[in-house]
Parts: structure tokens; C-alpha cells; sequence
């Protein structure tokens, strides 16, 4: 009898030791503003569409930083300027943001990092509203022609900054410059033209070359604008400087990729290196070996 | 010598608690201690070999009982040992499916070793295997008016699979959605037509307690090693007359091994491709075999790694610089303890333990990346009897799965959450039968709840949200099998009423971003309680001929439940966003079937089952015609709904050749026809039509081929199995991954040899011969030819 006591024993430290759950220890992140000349500091008075700008440093406390939300919090309204997931094991966060200043009197900007335990640690700013105006000029390209992934005659990627477009005989060399490229798909049995940047994974799916550039930019498109046509192609027209180009970018519904852009469709956009900017699609074909052209509007 | 024993095995267990993996690695010296420790009781008396009576060639794996209980199977030379009887007259019972059940009754003298010769006569049926789960009483199968298929010891034995479930690909009519082979986090088991993707359909028991999990209605058939199976008895159309929820479209029990020697045990080690490396541990003992009453044992575990392969396409590859191997790690113990009380009757206990790790092929910073495990156990016990012409079987489970997911990628920025969900099944089942002659009475009563409650934590956002509820089914039924005319006629007839309420569900959303901001309008602590029940009649006649041939009609209804995860969890899925619904009913088929068995040679029989089904408020995810917005723009709103009527029609055809005593042909072919009749869409703009589509994921065709040849050299197992197109989705829209609306038909080879040498045993097991390649809708590949080498020793 005693060799089923020592098995039921044994089944039993079995479950016993095999139930235990990681439980994750309390941890402290922290996360401060830069000082120095170059960043927007507390109590700054900015025009309206003027540049802000901040550093940000941050550590996780021994475990990796998972997150950065930015608020802009003014007496109407708390808008997610960003709401970025990373992972950030060692050294720490610092990085440089460049957000545009808004009409309210005064903003006060909220700074969270979270880490992997997901505790969270905040740091804030106010920045006031300053005289006159600071939007800016744009720069205004009529018509760029792109084709899709199996068109073999027209270029694939395109630099919002200068409105030039490549194809794989002409892009070498260029390719930190490139901010848009394009395909065309089903998605979910549904038609999609669809516009993308070399930093997003499925644009490298239908342009693998894009896989070997050592600069991929991700180019931040705005879907809820776009799908639900909240810019008139008459806006658009009618922009003379960058007030609508960034007033229109809604930053909490943006993404590497933008379907369904048809013809007509309007699409703010932000650069990697923090330009706003609108497309109007001018021509969108149906199938892959088709094209798109474009309008593109950016600021200077 | 004993205090030292456990004193040692003391000490390693304590080591388990700061070492996993050292508890994988003594848990083998713990068997082996164990296996000393219980050689202590061995003795032999009685040898035995068993002989086919025409040709004198011996009968391999023949089951043997003595005064009703088993006690040894045949091995390959047709011989068995049994140990330790005590003086006296015994009845011997040997059956073997073939053959007559021989009935001998022989006297054991005290302190000899008897020398027996058995010889038993090929029946003029070749299925002569007695079953349980068609009527949840021992019928043979050539009495149940129903198809019930067998995959039996030996084929178990033969067959090149890794998994249960592939075992089942080799059954007429039943659909194995298993594309990455033991890479496969989860498989599926249909048949019949009803659709590849949903287990839920197929209830899937083991000793018969069903392990579909309330949930989803999905099984882990990983946790199911073949080592601990003695067979699988798979009941094809539905058993929801018995059995209620689930068994819609068919009912698989997989039987585990009962002990039946002093001792005995199987340890083996195993090799294969992508560095696959494995062991197996079986033990197994009863105390005084020779007694009425005593305990018996066993003891099962297995344990996996594999560096796995990857998945994607090379597209994907070139796309995604995060691609990684889909690896995995796995181990599970399972152990059984029982007691005889008297040859008819005993109490048994089971535990499982199983974890996993399984990669699914993406990593970027976590060390493991994109991954799931179920982190199992399982509790069991069972109380069954005869006595007096009444049978009585009461089973009390526990089934309860913590589920984890890792998920993690790189879009347009860093993503990582972890899905963690509880889930447990718990009941009591009871069954009495009672024998009046030309009629057999069952009656029923089950009990079951289960449950869910899961949490979505995100660690690149502050979102948690938390999901929820709970099921309680009650069953009652009760079943009349008629015997008329000398068993030339039978008629089954069976009803059942099952009752089921859900409660206690919500869906609640915590510190929303626009990862979950979406879902806010669908956050409700208390989702609605709500209740179904459903009626599932059966009536089935059978009229034998002779004993060679026989034909069947059959009618039954059968139901499916519908899953916590459809009633309580909102969320996003393929195609849009889907949205609970704590009000869903069951879905229904009813079945029409014809069958017929044939011996036309001595070797040869034939079988022959065609079936016509209607289906009435089939689950589909159909669009509410909302809309929501969430990453990429605006998605449909969807849910789960009772929408669809489906016609389902097909046949099976079975060949089995004996050309040998040791060479064994199965041959089977399947046609399926699985089409919506009727598409009620819930909102009119719904541009979606059903109507007319075909069901997802059904081949029309399917056809298997298994050559069994025992001989002296080696023994070689050789299976091809052939899978028709099969539609991509339920609308049959072309699919811009597969690059067409059908999957490619493909063929399988595989092949199985294995030699024993006294107590040592080798196998070679190549599985996909031809390295065929299938894709599955997201254009990841299966691993192509898959090689095992094992070697292992049976004592």
C-alpha cells in the first residue's frame, strides 16, 4: 500500500508546484522634462500654430518602458496626442517631441510613461497662448502618379517632402527620404487602394525590397478623417497655409496604412520627422497592376 | 530499503519547487523508483497464446478477461501472462475484432505454471469489437443500429500519428483540421459535412466525460497522449439523445488502459526532424490480479521539445523582421487509481496534468514572443457496476484550463498584451441501465456547469479588460434498446430534455486607450441573464439477415450550445468586430440515415452509411449593420447568430481486406455536400447573403488508404490519406492570402516501421513522405515531411 501513498503523494506536489503564477513586484518608473534652450519650457507663451517642442527623459525602475502617452489637457477637452507603445529594456527613454500649439489660452501637457509591471509615473507643463499667428507656408504638389505593387511601369514610392517619385531602378540612395508607398487588396472581400510608408510590415510585404533599406519611415496616416470624408475636397483646394493641414490630423485614429482611399478621398498625414500634411486622391484604379495620383500639400 | 525510497524521492520532489525543468527530468527516476518498488509483488501462473483457427497463425493484441474483468491483451506473437491467480475454476473470455468470442472455462492448480493453447475462429462478421458509446451499454457493433467506427489497440499501434487526433484522420467521414502538425496549439475534429473549424460540434469525451469546453466548445486534443489510449470509439450523427450539447454531429470517447498485470510499464525516448526531442513513460500495476476485489495503477507522462520551424510564407518573411520559429515545449502526466470492489464492479480516480508552451511564429522583445499555453488539470472519478441485471455508472469531473496567450508586434508602434483566461467544467453524469429481457431501460440524469472568467491585460497601454459568465446545463434522459426475433430486429429509441441558463456574465473595460475605446458602448458588468433548452429524440431499427449482413435506418437530432465566448466576450475578430450576445439559443440537426455491412468474401467487409441532415438555426457571425471605428478605419459590427439553415448530404464507403492474418487493408471514401438553404440576415443592408454558399472548411472529397503488415522482419504501418478542395469562407469569396476561394486538394503519405527485439522496441514514423504542402487562410505552411526515430524498452 505504501507505493500508492508515495504516488498520490506525488501526483500531488505535481499540481502543487506547477500552479504557482508570477506575481511582478512593485517599481517606481520616473520621467522628467529636458531643460535647455532648444525645448518649450513651463509657462512659455507660443502663437497659435506655433512649434512646441519637449524632451523627455525616462527610466523604468529595472524593468522595460512599454509606454508614452502626451496630453493636451485645456479647459474644453483632453486630447491624446500620442499614445505610443515601445519597449525600452535598458538606458532608458530620450526622445524629442514636436507637437503645433493650439487656440485655448493655456494648455497644460501631460507627460505618462508606464513600464512592463505597467506602473506609471507623470510629468507636466503649461504652455499659454501668445499673439498673432505662427501657421505656415506649405509646399503644394498637383500630381504625383504611384503605381501598385504589380504595375511594372510606374514608380512605388514617393517623398512627401519633395513630391518626387522612384521606382527600384532610381531609388538608390534615396530611400531615408521616402515617406509613401502604395498597394492594392482585398481586405476582408472589400476593394481597398491602399496607401502606405516602407516603416509599416505590410507595405514590405507587397514591395520586399523595402526590407533591406536601412532607413523604413513610418509615416502616420489619419483613417477617421479619411473614412468618414471630413475634409472637403474644396478645403483642401482652398488651403494657402498649414492651419488646415494641422488642425485636420486627428491624432488618436492614425496608422502606418490607410485603406479604402478612393478618389476624392482626403488624407492628413504626419511624417516621421513631424510634417503634417493632406493628400487628395486625384485617381485611384480598382486592381494591383492600376495607379494612384495624388495632390499632396506639407508643410514647408 | 522502503523509508530510503521515499526519503530520495522526497528529496527531489523538493527540488521541483525552484527547478521546472529538473521536475521533467526526476520525474523518469521517480517511475523507475516506483517500478522497483512495485516488482516486489510480481509472481506468473498462467501463459496463454492464441492461435487464428483456420490457418493457425497466432492473433496479436486479443483482448483477454477472466470472470468479466480484463486482464491482458496479446502481444505480437500472440501470447499473454497472467499473473498471481489463485486455485480455482475461471471463466476466460479472449475477443478479438474477426473473430467468435471464445469462452473457455479452465481450473488453476495451486503453484504451477499452466501452458494454454487458445484458438479462435474468424467470424463470419468482421466486427465483432463490443462498444459503449453509441447506447452507453457494451453492445457489439454489428447490434447498434448507427455507424460506430474503431481505431483499435493495434492501429493505435500501427499507425504513423504523433497526436489522438490524427489517429481519427483514418476514420471514414472525419475532417482533422491539424495544419502544423504538433505545432498546432489547438486541432479540430468534424465529420459528416459540418464545418472544419468548429469542434464544437463534435463532442469528444474520455472514459465519458466530455471535455468540450463550455467556452468555445474546443477540446485540447494535445493533452491527449496516445501512450495511455486502449482505443477510440467514434459514433458518427448525433448523440444528443444521450449525450445532449455537442454531440451534434457525432460523439469520439477515447478509452484509456485499464491495467490488467502485477505490473508492467513502457519507456521510450524519441528523435525528429527540427529537433524534435521526446520520451514517454507508461506504468501501470494491480495488486493481487488474481483477487475479485483490489487496486489497480497507472501512471502516464510525456514531455516534447522542438526547436519548430517557421510558419509564414517568405513573403511574410521578407515583410516581418520579427518572424520567428513556431517552437514549443510540452508535458503532461496522467494517472489512474482504482479499486475492484467485486469482478463487476469498481470506483476509479483520474488526474491529468498538462502544460504547454507552443511559439506562434512572431517575437520581438519577449523572450518567448507571440505564445500560448494551457496550463490543465483534470479531475475525475467514477463509481460503475452491474448487478442483477442492472448496470449503474456515476461520474463526478473537474476540468480546469488556464489559458494564456502572449501577444506582441510591431506595427506602428509596439503592441504587447497578455490574455489570460480561467475556465472550468465541472458535473456529475449518471446512468442506470436495467435489462427486462427483450428490453434494455436507460435512463439519465447529468449535471454541468461551466465557466469563464478571462482578463485581456495590455502592457504597451493601461487598457484591461475583463470578460466573464457562467453556464448551468441539466440533462435527463432515457433510451429503450428492443430486441425482437431472435436480435434479428433492434430498434433504439432515445429522448432527451436538456436545460441550460447563463448567469453571472459581464464585459467590462478598464482604463480604456484607443486600443479598447471602441468597445466602450458594449461594457456591462451584468450581461442579461438568459436560458435555453432543447428536445433531442432518436429512433433507429436495425435488421440482421445473418451474420453477414445487416441494414439500418437511423433519424436523430442533436444540438449545439451556444459558447460563453460568444455570450459574454466582445472583441475584435477576422472581418470586424464582434459583440456578445447573452441570448443565443442552440442550433439543431436532424439526421436521416441508411447504412448497410456486408461480408462478400471471407476477408472481405464492406460498409456503406448515407446520411441526409437538416440543420436549423445555425451560429453564424453576421453583421448587426453598424459599424465601429477602430485601428484602419471603420469595421462591421458583428455577432454570433441563430441565422441558417443548412442542408448536409453525403455517404461513406469502407473497405477492410484481411489478405493475412498479418496484412490488413482499410480503405475508405467520403462525400460531403454542406450547403446554406436559408440566410436570414439581421439588418436588410447587410450586403452578406449565405443563401446557397457552401459551408467553410469541408472537403467534398476525402479518401484514406491504411496497410497494416505485421511479420517477423518488421512490422510497417503505411497510410495515404487524400483531402478535397474545401471552401476558404463562409461567403466562398476569393481570398486575397490563398489567392483563390477554394483550398489546393492535397495527399498525405506517411509510413510506420517498428521492430521489437525481447523487450526492446525501435520505430521509425516519417509522416508526409511526399512533403506536400498546404496553406492555411493566413498563408502559413504545415512542416512538410516530418521524421521520428524512438526507441524505447517494455517491461
Amino acid at each position: 500500500m505504501k507505493v500508492y501513498k508515495l504516488f498520490i503523494v506525488f501526483i500531488f506536489l505535481c499540481f502543487a508546484f506547477s500552479c504557482a503564477e508570477d506575481e511582478l513586484p512593485e517599481t517606481n518608473p520616473f520621467v522628467i522634462l529636458k531643460p535647455g534652450a532648444e525645448y518649450t519650457q513651463n509657462g512659455t507663451s507660443v502663437p497659435i500654430g506655433g512649434q512646441i517642442k519637449f524632451g523627455i527623459s525616462a527610466v523604468g525602475d529595472g524593468t522595460a518602458i512599454t509606454n508614452l502617452t502626451i496630453q493636451r489637457i485645456t479647459d474644453k477637452e483632453i486630447i491624446t496626442e500620442l499614445d505610443q507603445g515601445m519597449y525600452i529594456k535598458t538606458g532608458g527613454l530620450d526622445t524629442t517631441v514636436t507637437f503645433v500649439k493650439g487656440p485655448a489660452e493655456h494648455e497644460t501637457w501631460r507627460f505618462i510613461i508606464m513600464n512592463g509591471h505597467r506602473d506609471t509615473a507623470s510629468v507636466s507643463t503649461i504652455i499659454y497662448l501668445g499673439e498673432g499667428s505662427a501657421y505656415g507656408e506649405i509646399d503644394y504638389f498637383p500630381s504625383i502618379i504611384i503605381g501598385f505593387q504589380n504595375n511594372t511601369e510606374l514608380p512605388y514610392y514617393v517623398d512627401l517632402h519633395t513630391g518626387k517619385a522612384y521606382d527600384n531602378t532610381t531609388i538608390a540612395g534615396h530611400e531615408p527620404s521616402i515617406d509613401l508607398t502604395s498597394y492594392y487588396y482585398l481586405s476582408s472581400g472589400k476593394s481597398s487602394p491602399t496607401l502606405s510608408c516602407p516603416g509599416y510590415e505590410t507595405a514590405r510585404y507587397y514591395h520586399p525590397e523595402i526590407s533591406s533599406w536601412s532607413v523604413q519611415n513610418s509615416t502616420l496616416y489619419d483613417y477617421e478623417t479619411t473614412d468618414y470624408d471630413l475634409i472637403a475636397t474644396e478645403e483642401f483646394d482652398a488651403a494657402q497655409n498649414d492651419s488646415l493641414l494641422v488642425n485636420a490630423y486627428i491624432p488618436s485614429s492614425v496608422s502606418g496604412t490607410c485603406k479604402y482611399c478612393y478618389t476624392d478621398k482626403i488624407i492628413p498625414f504626419k511624417t516621421s520627422d513631424g510634417k503634417y500634411g493632406l493628400i487628395k486622391v486625384l485617381h485611384a484604379d480598382e486592381f494591383d497592376t492600376g495607379y494612384m495620383e495624388l495632390a499632396v500639400k506639407i508643410q514647408k | 530499503m522502503q523509508t530510503s525510497l521515499i526519503l530520495v524521492t522526497w528529496n527531489l520532489l523538493l527540488k521541483f519547487k525552484n527547478n521546472n525543468q529538473a521536475m521533467k527530468k526526476y520525474m523518469l527516476i521517480i517511475a523507475f523508483l516506483l517500478l522497483i518498488f512495485t516488482k516486489l509483488f510480481a509472481q506468473s501462473k498462467l501463459n496463454g497464446i492464441i492461435y487464428n483457427s483456420e490457418n493457425n497463425e497466432v492473433v496479436s493484441y486479443a483482448n483477454i478477461s477472466i470472470n468479466g474483468q480484463a486482464v491482458a491483451v496479446s502481444n505480437e506473437k500472440g501470447q499473454f501472462s497472467i499473473e498471481n491467480i489463485k486455485p480455482g475454476e475461471y471463466s476466460v473470455i479472449i475477443s478479438y475484432v474477426g473473430y467468435e468470442i471464445l469462452k473457455k472455462q479452465i481450473d488453476i492448480d495451486e503453484n504451477k505454471i499452466q501452458n494454454l493453447e487458445f484458438k479462435l475462429k474468424p467470424t463470419s462478421y468482421l466486427t465483432g469489437e463490443v462498444v459503449i458509446t453509441a447506447t452507453k451499454t457494451e453492445n457489439y457493433i454489428q447490434d447498434i443500429p448507427v455507424r460506430v467506427s474503431i481505431v483499435s489497440s493495434r492501429q493505435i499501434e500501427n499507425i504513423p500519428a504523433q497526436t489522438t487526433d490524427e489517429l481519427l484522420s483514418f476514420v471514414p467521414g472525419v475532417n482533422v483540421s491539424r495544419n502544423f502538425g504538433i505545432f498546432s496549439h489547438h486541432s479540430r475534429v468534424t465529420m459528416r459535412g459540418l464545418n472544419g473549424q468548429e469542434q464544437g460540434r463534435v463532442l469528444v469525451m474520455v472514459d465519458g466525460i466530455p471535455t468540450n469546453k463550455a467556452d468555445g466548445g474546443s477540446v485540447n486534443w494535445n493533452l491527449m497522449n496516445t501512450g495511455q489510449i486502449e482505443r477510440i470509439e467514434v459514433v458518427k450523427g448525433p448523440g444528443s439523445s444521450l449525450y445532449g450539447g455537442n454531440a451534434m454531429g457525432g460523439a469520439i470517447n477515447i478509452i484509456t488502459k485499464k491495467p490488467t498485470k502485477n505490473f508492467q510499464g513502457k519507456v521510450s525516448a524519441n528523435y525528429g526532424t527540427y529537433n524534435t526531442i521526446g520520451g514517454q513513460l507508461y506504468l501501470s500495476g494491480k495488486l493481487n490480479p488474481e483477487a475479485e476485489k483490489g487496486f489497480y495503477w497507472n501512471l502516464n507522462s510525456f514531455y516534447r521539445q522542438s526547436d519548430g520551424y517557421i510558419t509564414a510564407s517568405e513573403a511574410e518573411q521578407l515583410a516581418n523582421p520579427y518572424i520567428a520559429e513556431s517552437d514549443l515545449m510540452e508535458w503532461g502526466t496522467s494517472a489512474k487509481l482504482g479499486y475492484d470492489i467485486n469482478p463487476t464492479s469498481n470506483i476509479e480516480l483520474g488526474l491529468l496534468y498538462y502544460d504547454d508552451d507552443r511559439a506562434t511564429g512572431e517575437r520581438v522583445y519577449q523572450p518567448e514572443g507571440n505564445n500560448r499555453e494551457h496550463d490543465t488539470y483534470h479531475l475525475k472519478a467514477k463509481y460503475s457496476g452491474n448487478k442483477n441485471k442492472t448496470q449503474w455508472n456515476v461520474s463526478v469531473f473537474y476540468l480546469n484550463e488556464d489559458y494564456k496567450r502572449i501577444s506582441e508586434w510591431m506595427k506602428d508602434d509596439y503592441t504587447f498584451y497578455k490574455v489570460l483566461s480561467n475556465r472550468i467544467d465541472f458535473g456529475v453524469l449518471s446512468t442506470l441501465s436495467y435489462d427486462l429481457d427483450k428490453h434494455i431501460i436507460t435512463v439519465g440524469i447529468d449535471l454541468k456547469q461551466g465557466s469563464v472568467d478571462a482578463i485581456d491585460e495590455y502592457f504597451t497601454s493601461t487598457d484591461i479588460v475583463y470578460n466573464r459568465g457562467k453556464m448551468n446545463t441539466f440533462g435527463l434522459f432515457i433510451q429503450d434498446e428492443i430486441h425482437l426475433f431472435d436480435d434479428k430486429i433492434k430498434i433504439v429509441a432515445g429522448l432527451r430534455f436538456d436545460y441550460a441558463n447563463f448567469f453571472d456574465g459581464g464585459f467590462e473595460i478598464e482604463a480604456p486607450t484607443s486600443e479598447t475605446t471602441f468597445m466602450l458602448n458594449y461594457h456591462n458588468e451584468n450581461l442579461s441573464e438568459d436560458n435555453w433548452n432543447a428536445l433531442s429524440p432518436k429512433l433507429s431499427l436495425q435488421y440482421k439477415f445473418n451474420n453477414n449482413y445487416r441494414i439500418y435506418v437511423n433519424y436523430a437530432r442533436g444540438f449545439r450550445p451556444p459558447v460563453l465566448d460568444d455570450m459574454c466576450r466582445s472583441g475584435r475578430i477576422r472581418g470586424g468586430f464582434k459583440v456578445s450576445d447573452p441570448s443565443l439559443q442552440p442550433e439543431y440537426l436532424n439526421n436521416f440515415e441508411l447504412g448497410a455491412d456486408t461480408r462478400l468474401l471471407d476477408r472481405l467487409r464492406t460498409s456503406l452509411s448515407a446520411y441526409y441532415s437538416l440543420g436549423n438555426d445555425f451560429m453564424y457571425y453576421v453583421n448587426t449593420g453598424d459599424s465601429i471605428q477602430f485601428s484602419y478605419g471603420p469595421r462591421p459590427i458583428i455577432k454570433a447568430s441563430n441565422i441558417s439553415e443548412v442542408e448536409i448530404y453525403g455517404f461513406e464507403f469502407e473497405v477492410n481486406y484481411r489478405f493475412l492474418e498479418n496484412i490488413i487493408l482499410n480503405t475508405n471514401y467520403a462525400y460531403a455536400h454542406s450547403q446554406i438553404t436559408n440566410y436570414e440576415p439581421l439588418n436588410m443592408d447587410d450586403p452578406i447573403d449565405l443563401t446557397n454558399k457552401y459551408l467553410a472548411d469541408v472537403p467534398n472529397h476525402m479518401a484514406t488508404a491504411t496497410l497494416q503488415w505485421q511479420n517477423k522482419i518488421v512490422n510497417a504501418g503505411i497510410t495515404a490519406k487524400y483531402t478535397g478542395k474545401r471552401w476558404v469562407n463562409d461567403t466562398n469569396q476569393y481570398d486575397d492570402i490563398v489567392q483563390d476561394n477554394q483550398y489546393d486538394a492535397y495527399t498525405i503519405m506517411d509510413l510506420k516501421l517498428s521492430k521489437s527485439i525481447k523487450k526492446i522496441f525501435v520505430s521509425l514514423n516519417v509522416q508526409n513522405i511526399l512533403d506536400t504542402k498546404f496553406y492555411n487562410s493566413k498563408g502559413a505552411v504545415n512542416p512538410g515531411r516530418f521524421i521520428t526515430f524512438e526507441l524505447g524498452t517494455r517491461f
